[in-house]
This record gives C-alpha cells, sequence and structure tokens, in this order.
C-alpha cells in the first residue's frame, strides 16, 4: 500500500520539458473574432489592463489571458441553489485580496444543464442567452467570469459557432433587438477556476493552516476539459502537462498532496439527466468509478472538485452506496472552497459545509479547524436573524 | 574532370545515393548534420531489421563503412547547407562545418533529409513523460540495442507490455492524418524481440488496422502462432495509473471483450514518423516544394518520386514521406542515377 | 399509426428517412460526423458504455451507414443514454463528435414530440418549469427528502428552516428559496422573448402541454407584473 500511495502521490507535481503542438487542424477562433470584430460584425468584450490579467498556457501553448479584476459574476444555478459555499467562497477571496466586482439580479441561467439533460432547446436558443448575459456584462464594463463549467463549456461552444456561423449571428442579433441588446462576445470565455489558478500562489499566501498531511484526489469536470480542449489551461509543472492543471494547481499551491487514482479522467455520473430521472445510474458510477478508487487506490481525505454538477453528484451519492456495502467515503468540495478552508474562512458561514450530505468533519478535525465552535457561532448567528437580525454579508448591491 | 554531386543527409537513402555515384566516380560531397554518418537507425541504435530480423549493423554497418573508405565521398559532418544558389544548370553551395566554411558548385543535388520520430510528448493523451514506463518505439528499440529490457520506473522485467499502434498516426489532433507505414511491422518485430527475450512475458498490442503490408505479413503470423502475441482491434484511449505502481491502458476491443481496463508494467507507444522540421528548413532553403503533410514533394508521386520540383534537385528516402530502410535504399540509387545524369547532361 | 402483432409501432420507411435527414440538414452535423473506421477510442473512454447498451462508435458508424432505418433505431431509448459528456468529442482522432450527434438527434426527439422523448422528460419536468419561467434551472426548495430519499437523512437539514438558512448566505442574490439566485423580473422577461424567438416554448408545448400551461401562466403573471 505505501509503495502503492507513494508512486501516485509522485505525479501530480511531475514537471516536463515537453513541447506543446498545435497540430490539430482547427481555426484559431481568437483570431477569427478579432476579424470579426474589426469587420463590425461583433462586438467584442475585451480584457483590459484594469482587469488586471495573467496568462496562462493552454492545450496547445496558445497563451489565455485570464483577468482577475472587474469582474461580473455569472453565477451557477446548481451551486446558488445547492451548495451556496461555492459561489460564497469565490467572493470571500475577491475581498480578501482586494478585487472590485458585482453580483446582481440581472442574470439568467446558461440553460445548458436542461439542454444536455433535455434537448429542449437549439443552438439558437442557447446562444442568445449566452449573448444576453454577456452583454450584461459588457453594458456594465466589467468582464464575465463563470462559475459553472457547464456554463464554461457551452459558452465556449456559443462562441465558437458564432464566430463560425453568419446565419447564426444574424439570428441572435434579430433576437437581441427585441431585447434592446447587442451582440458582444467575450475576447476569452473564462472559468472561476482558471482565475484561482492564476491566482493560486497569491491565495496560498492567506494560508491558515498546514495541509501537507491531507491527500487530495482531483476530480476534474468534463465540460471544463473536453469541451473545446484547447481553451483549457494545462501546465508543465502539473502533472508533467498531459492533464489539464486547474483544482491540482491550487491544491499543490497551498502545500497539499495530490494523489492519482486509476479513474481521473472518468465523469462524475452527473449525466444531466440521469441525476434525476435515472438516479441508479449516477449511484452506480459515483461509487463504482469515482469514490471506491479514490479512497482504496489514493487514500484521499477529501475530493476536490471544479464544477457544480460534479460537487453534487459526487457528494450526494454516497450515502446509498452504504446499502450495497460499498463503505468508502470521502468529503466532497470545489477547490476554492478548499482553499477559502485552509484559508481561516468559517466553515458554517462561508464555507457552508453544512449542506453537504458526506462527512467532512475528519476533514476538519486532520486540518485542524475547530468545527464545533463555527457550529455553535453559526446557529448563534441563525438566532439572531431569527430575531431580525441583519446578515453580515461580503457585498451589497449598488445603491 | 569528375562531377560534383552534393548529397544533403548521411542516412541510409543518403549513404547509398553517395556510394553508387562515388562507384562510378563522382566527386561527392555528404553534408550531415550529425557528428556520424547512418541516419535515425545508428542515432537510435536500431537493434534488428524486419522482415528477416537481421541485425541492423549488416545493413546500416555495410553503408557507413563503404562511404567512409571511398576517396571519391568527402564527409562533412556536424555539418550544414548555409546558402544555396542556382547557377545556369548548377548550384552554388556553401556548407558550414565546424572546420569552416566553403562554397563549391555542384551539378547536382540529392536531398535525403530523412524523418523525425513523431514526440509522444507533443499528444497529451499518451501520458509520455508522466508515466516512467510508458516509452515509444525508439526508446524501445535504443533499449533493446544495449541489452536492457526492463522498465525504466524499477529497473525489474515486465510482466506484461502493451504496445499501442499509430501514435502521432492517422490522428487529425496532431495534424497527422497518414499512416507511418513501418510502425505495425516495427511494433510485432519488438513483441518478438521481447517474447524471445521473456518468453513468460505477456505482450499485447492494440491496433485500428494492422499495416504489415506484403511479405511483412510473415510477422505477425510469427508474433501469433509461435510467441501467443496478443493482438487487439481497438485503440487506448487512456492511460492512468494502476495498481502495483502499474500503467492500465483503458480502450474498447471492438471485436471482443467490450470495454477493457488492462494494467501493465510497460507501454510502448509506436510513435510514427514526421517530415521534421529539416523538411521545411529544405524547402526553404533549396526552393523546393513542401507537401500538406510537411515531407518534401515529389514532381511525381508515381512517375519520378524522386525527382523534386526543381530540375537537379533530387529527393531520397523519407524525406517525401513514411518508408522502410529497404525503401530508402531503393530511392537512394534511383535518386543518384538520375543525379548522374542531370550532372551528365549539364556538365558544361 | 399501424401496429405489428407484438404491438410494436410500425414507422414506414419514409419517415425514418425524414428524420435523419432533418439530422444531416442541421449546421453542425457535417461537423459532428467525419470518417469513422472503428478504432474505438470514444467507446473505450465513454462513461455509459459502462453502464448502458450505448456505445458513440455505433452513434457514428450508424451515421455514416446513410441507412434512416439504422438511425431510427436510436432515436427511443438509444440517445438517452449519453451522459453528454463529451470525452468522445475531446479524444476521437478524426475530430468526430458522437456527444454533439446526440444532441441534434435529441433535439428532433422532443421537437417532434415522440413518446419516448415524453416518457424520459416526465421527471425532469420540475427543471423546465424552473428554467423557463424565472431563468433558473434548480431551487433550494427543491432539495426535498422526499425527492431524493436516496440523499440520505442530512438532505432533510436543507428543508428545515430554509429561509432563515438562506438568509444566512453573505450574498444578497442568495436570500431566497424558491430560486438559486434572485432574478430580477425584467430580466425575466428578455429571457421570455428568447425562448418565444427560438421556439423553446414551442418545443415545451409539444413534449408537455399541461406543463407548457402552467408556464404560460406564471409567464403571464410576471410580465403583466
Amino acid at each position: 500500500m505505501a509503495v502503492e500511495i507513494k508512486n501516485r502521490l509522485d505525479l501530480a507535481a511531475k514537471s516536463s520539458d515537453y513541447m506543446h503542438i498545435a497540430g490539430r487542424k482547427i481555426e484559431n477562433i481568437h483570431e477569427e473574432l478579432l476579424e470579426l470584430e474589426a469587420k463590425g460584425e461583433v462586438k467584442v468584450i475585451h480584457i483590459k489592463d484594469e482587469n488586471k490579467p495573467l496568462y496562462a498556457e493552454t492545450l496547445f501553448g496558445w497563451k489565455k489571458k485570464i483577468p482577475t479584476n472587474k469582474l461580473w459574476h455569472h453565477k451557477s444555478c446548481g451551486q446558488c441553489g445547492n451548495i451556496p459555499g461555492y459561489p460564497v467562497s469565490v467572493l470571500w477571496f475577491m475581498n480578501k485580496l482586494g478585487l472590485e466586482y458585482i453580483d446582481e439580479r440581472n442574470q439568467t441561467s446558461c440553460t445548458a444543464w436542461n439542454y444536455h439533460g433535455s434537448g429542449t432547446s437549439n443552438p439558437v436558443g442557447l446562444a442568445a442567452v449566452a449573448v444576453r448575459n454577456w452583454h450584461r456584462a459588457y453594458e456594465l464594463g466589467l468582464f464575465p467570469l463563470f462559475h459553472c463549467a457547464t456554463t464554461f463549456g457551452d459558452y465556449k461552444e456559443m462562441r465558437n459557432l458564432l464566430v463560425e456561423n453568419k446565419e447564426l449571428r444574424d439570428e441572435v442579433k434579430k433576437i437581441m433587438n427585441k431585447i434592446g441588446r447587442e451582440l458582444v462576445i467575450p475576447e476569452e470565455i473564462v472559468h472561476y477556476s482558471e482565475w484561482v489558478h492564476v491566482l493560486r500562489f497569491e491565495i496560498a499566501k492567506l494560508k491558515k493552516y498546514d495541509l501537507s498531511d491531507v491527500i487530495v484526489t482531483v476530480h476534474p469536470a468534463c465540460h471544463c476539459y473536453k469541451m473545446i480542449p484547447e481553451d483549457c489551461i494545462y501546465d508543465k509543472e502539473i502533472y508533467a502537462g498531459k492533464r489539464t492543471a486547474v483544482s491540482t494547481g491550487i491544491a499543490l499551491a497551498l502545500g497539499a498532496k495530490v494523489a492519482d487514482y486509476s479513474t481521473w479522467y472518468d465523469c462524475c455520473g452527473f449525466g444531466f439527466r440521469h441525476i434525476l430521472t435515472e438516479r441508479e445510474a449516477s449511484r452506480s458510477f459515483v461509487m463504482d468509478r469515482k469514490i471506491r478508487p479514490m479512497v482504496r487506490e489514493a487514500n484521499s481525505d477529501v475530493c476536490i472538485t471544479q464544477d457544480t454538477g460534479c460537487t453534487t453528484t459526487l457528494d450526494k451519492n454516497q450515502w446509498i452506496g452504504k446499502a450495497m456495502g460499498y463503505t468508502e467515503q470521502v468529503p466532497v468540495m470545489s477547490d476554492v472552497m478548499f482553499a477559502a478552508l485552509a484559508c481561516g474562512a468559517d466553515v458554517f458561514k462561508i464555507v457552508q459545509l453544512q449542506w453537504h450530505t458526506t462527512d467532512w468533519r475528519p476533514l476538519c478535525e486532520k486540518i485542524g479547524i475547530d468545527w464545533k465552535k463555527s457550529e455553535e457561532e453559526y446557529k448563534a448567528y441563525l438566532e439572531e436573524l431569527r430575531a431580525g437580525g441583519k446578515t453580515v454579508n461580503l457585498y451589497e448591491y449598488p445603491s | 574532370m569528375p562531377e560534383n554531386i552534393l548529397v544533403i543527409g548521411g542516412g541510409p537513402a543518403g549513404l547509398h545515393a553517395a556510394n553508387e555515384l562515388a562507384e562510378l566516380g563522382v566527386s561527392v560531397s555528404l553534408v550531415e548534420r550529425d557528428a556520424f554518418i547512418g541516419g535515425n537507425p545508428k542515432k537510435f541504435k536500431y537493434k534488428f531489421l524486419f522482415p528477416d530480423l537481421q541485425p541492423a549493423e549488416n545493413v546500416i554497418g555495410e553503408l557507413i563503412k563503404k562511404a567512409e573508405s571511398n576517396k571519391n565521398i568527402r564527409i562533412y559532418y556536424s555539418s550544414e547547407v548555409t546558402d544555396f544558389k542556382e547557377n545556369g544548370k548548377k548550384f552554388d553551395v556553401t556548407i558550414k562545418s565546424p572546420k569552416g566554411t566553403e562554397t563549391k558548385t555542384f551539378n547536382s543535388v540529392i536531398v535525403a533529409t530523412g524523418f523525425e520520430h513523431f514526440d509522444p510528448a507533443t499528444d497529451s493523451k499518451y501520458s509520455y513523460q508522466l508515466f516512467d514506463d510508458v516509452i515509444d518505439i525508439k526508446d524501445l528499440e535504443k533499449m533493446m540495442g544495449e541489452g536492457n529490457f526492463n522498465r525504466p520506473s524499477n529497473g525489474k522485467p515486465p510482466r506484461n507490455v502493451a504496445i499501442i499502434l499509430c501514435v502521432g498516426s492517422r490522428d487529425r489532433h496532431v495534424g497527422n492524418q497518414y499512416c507511418s507505414r513501418v510502425c505495425c511491422t516495427v511494433s510485432v518485430k519488438q513483441a518478438i524481440e521481447l517474447k524471445e527475450h521473456f518468453p513468460e512475458m505477456e505482450v499485447y498490442i492494440f491496433y485500428m488496422d494492422i499495416r504489415t503490408y506484403g511479405f511483412y505479413e510473415d510477422l505477425y503470423w510469427k508474433a501469433m502462432e509461435e510467441h501467443d502475441v496478443q493482438i487487439v482491434k481497438g485503440r487506448v484511449a487512456e492511460i492512468t495509473s494502476g495498481p502495483d505502481n502499474t500503467v492500465i491502458c483503458k480502450g474498447e476491443d471492438t471485436l471482443l471483450r467490450g470495454p477493457f481496463e488492462i494494467p501493465f508494467d510497460m507501454v510502448v507507444l509506436a510513435s510514427g514518423m514526421e517530415g521534421g522540421p529539416q523538411s521545411p528548413e529544405m524547402s526553404k532553403k533549396l526552393g523546393i516544394e513542401l507537401d500538406e503533410h510537411g515531407f518534401l514533394k515529389p514532381a511525381n508521386i508515381t512517375l519520378s518520386p524522386f525527382k523534386s520540383n526543381k530540375d537537379g534537385i533530387f529527393l531520397a528516402g523519407a524525406c517525401t514521406g513514411p518508408k522502410a530502410i529497404v525503401d530508402a535504399i531503393v530511392e537512394g540509387g534511383a535518386a543518384a542515377m538520375n543525379a548522374y545524369i542531370y550532372a551528365k547532361k549539364n556538365a558544361q | 399509426m399501424e401496429y405489428d402483432e407484438n404491438g410494436v409501432s410500425i414507422v414506414p420507411f419514409e419517415f425514418k428517412k425524414e428524420i435523419f435527414e432533418e439530422a444531416k440538414k442541421d449546421f453542425r452535423y457535417e461537423e459532428y460526423v467525419r470518417g469513422c473506421l472503428n478504432c474505438g477510442v470514444c467507446t473505450g473512454g465513454c462513461p455509459p458504455h459502462r453502464f448502458f447498451d450505448f456505445s458513440p462508435r455505433i452513434v457514428l458508424q450508424k451515421c455514416k451507414s446513410n441507412d434512416p432505418a439504422l438511425v431510427w433505431e436510436m432515436m427511443d431509448e438509444y440517445i438517452w443514454a449519453c451522459f453528454q459528456c463529451f470525452t468522445c468529442a475531446m479524444i476521437c482522432p478524426f475530430l468526430n463528435s458522437p456527444g454533439g450527434v446526440i444532441a441534434i438527434l435529441r433535439e428532433i426527439a422532443v421537437r417532434r414530440g415522440f413518446e419516448s422523448a415524453k416518457r424520459v422528460l416526465k421527471p425532469y419536468s420540475r427543471v423546465l418549469l424552473k428554467l423557463t419561467a424565472y431563468g433558473n434551472q434548480l431551487s433550494p426548495d427543491m432539495i426535498q427528502p422526499d425527492f431524493f430519499p436516496d440523499w440520505g437523512p442530512h438532505i432533510g437539514y436543507a428543508s428545515q428552516d430554509l429561509p432563515l438558512k438562506r438568509k444566512a448566505i453573505p450574498m444578497p442574490t442568495l436570500q431566497v428559496t424558491n430560486l438559486a439566485w434572485d432574478v430580477a423580473p425584467e430580466t425575466m422577461k428578455e429571457l421570455y422573448t428568447i425562448f418565444d424567438e427560438a421556439g423553446v416554448f414551442k418545443i415545451i408545448e409539444v413534449v408537455d402541454p399541461s406543463l407548457y400551461e402552467i408556464i404560460m401562466d406564471i409567464i403571464d403573471d410576471v410580465r403583466s407584473s
């Protein structure tokens, strides 16, 4: 066992002198987008100096500009509905780092979960929703930051379809006219995990706890790195540049151990439709293909995710596994929540682990976090609010 | 006065061309970028050649010996062509070597700059450089050439080995849509060599199609019938870490097993052939055409595969596309004859 | 509809052809369906392949066959097994996207209101309602123990004192229970226009007429507010 774990621990931090190649004959959408802008066909939301961009290398070695400031939060339905500590942790770090953003009511869902689950939309509908939300960020002079991996994947796809198809652009423009908006496309489609990744060393400076005994397994989100893979971050210092670097990067920067497991590439079992309508498939997938390998092969203390659906699916489906003799359990949370814990964010008020199903208390204890104290404070806080007290917000609507 | 002919590249094709011309009394200048001649077979220490598993030294050693001992051949080691100008029907060429720079006039030119092995590090899906026990065809050839059959990770003999075909070939992700022609045969040959060395070892070959054309077919019958090599139809989809320091190959056996996940002690990637950086470099310097696959383009691929689009410049070997050593040698001879005819006709 | 002796509907070849032609007409089809030599990479990496009779290689092969009858065979259960993870699209050496074709075929199945599509989407109606009526896909009050008994006893945590717990979340947008975040009515109205124009409401009307009525009532309320 010891030898095996050691081998699996070596992989994430392995570096290489590899060269990326852009051999795949694909169009460089970014260049085509700028050409369309020059022709006056579309407007582009540019990443400006005030967005304080940092650069990261993508699969083909292209440089991706990641804005870190003046951001517009494009929230995720599943996170806000079900894992509230997810967006709260993002805002908590933005406050800590003194960055500007807006979080407001004027945003719709990307509608892509529904599309991939039920097929009840189409490219025109999906693209129009995307442009509607992009335009809202544009009119505020901010750059949109997408919290959900399915939004990220879908918006990358919609960006590509819009750049490549004039008919689609024309249809979307027609709809935008009706709602008083214009066809705008962001220079880059940016996922919050990329924001975390480029700021990982800044974030690590805020670290309060030693994580050197914590074994992390990472579950990468399919809609992050499998949809439009050329727009995803890879790093020579992480998995030798062979696997997407986000989430693993922050875990390593925080000083945790990242262990590999045999089903790293597998999805979580969410299936978009299956999580609601064919649950036994999701359940089996979670236990057989993810949780069991993570625990048995890697001795994992925590599973780190980078997406909404994965976090929910992997967390919620462990309990029922016991009925089938699956005794393996591992707490599940996103990279940014794990980072917030490590940096001293309150377990209940900020990271909001109380909503999670799989027991996360042993992890807190291993790190040295006094979750009981946090729970008592949270209970008292709830009583204050019940008595008419005011929420201590991380953010207030602009007046 | 003898004709002057320039041969660029000292691999099998270039060496054979130089040797043939020297026999005819031509004064040959052989420009080689490496400090040695013999090309990739020498560089990567190929051990045995298919189809008859004769020692590579029999072939490469013979070509090198001939070239080095023939007074009509001047070999420029660690050298390159730095300037190339047409001069009527002739060519003024500047050669830069460690000994200095000289410019000579040649009657004709043979380009035999060969190929590069596809570097699997450039395709993330193979996890090459991530797992020590994932190696490629040239690594294994070199290891076996040095008598080493053990796992890079721990120096112990592998209990089982997977050989994955079509790495960097027939794959639009890396821009190589073509078949590299020789990897199937080389891989089957390597499987036999592994089995001869460790009869107890299990060897799997994962293929999309086995392309051991012509008499090379004999090899896989031998691999299956005499050595029990498992030949499975299905390209490997994922390579991940397995139990006991193994590497898991995951894919679909499209004919028998359906989905499979097999842990291996060693994985060999049958990397294909590429035109390398030297092909566009030659294209630019000599003003000859490059094809869409990154190799040099013959004037007429069927009628005159050894001629470039420019009169007086001839092509031989793998610089025009993936091929076996035997074909490279045949082309070296053909290019030599054509370069000689051109030189004779336009000598004055 | 005609039925055979086993009660299975007999679908005329012409109809199957019409469906296949509809798929091929989609502007994404040519990009998703290129060449395929059965290498098996897509299926080797396909997550649902391990649990279902589903193979992206077969999806591609059936499309390439040009046989409408083979494509038709996938239109009921088969297309709904896909997880839409796009592993196949990422790893296919020939740049096909079986997952993309599945999306096209699913769109056709719902647009045409196939019985199989209606059946598959029935348990999905709550998401469809939240999404089309409010611009969110999930809300805190949907996480109820009776809907998710298999998620364990802790799931009840969310249903007790939910408004108070949501109020304690330090983001004003999240301090609601019936939506994931508080969507402004003006924003919802924009979404309705998009759905109208893109034909999304029309699709809902076909696959679930009663749900459509409920959605329309809510929309009327929001629009007149």
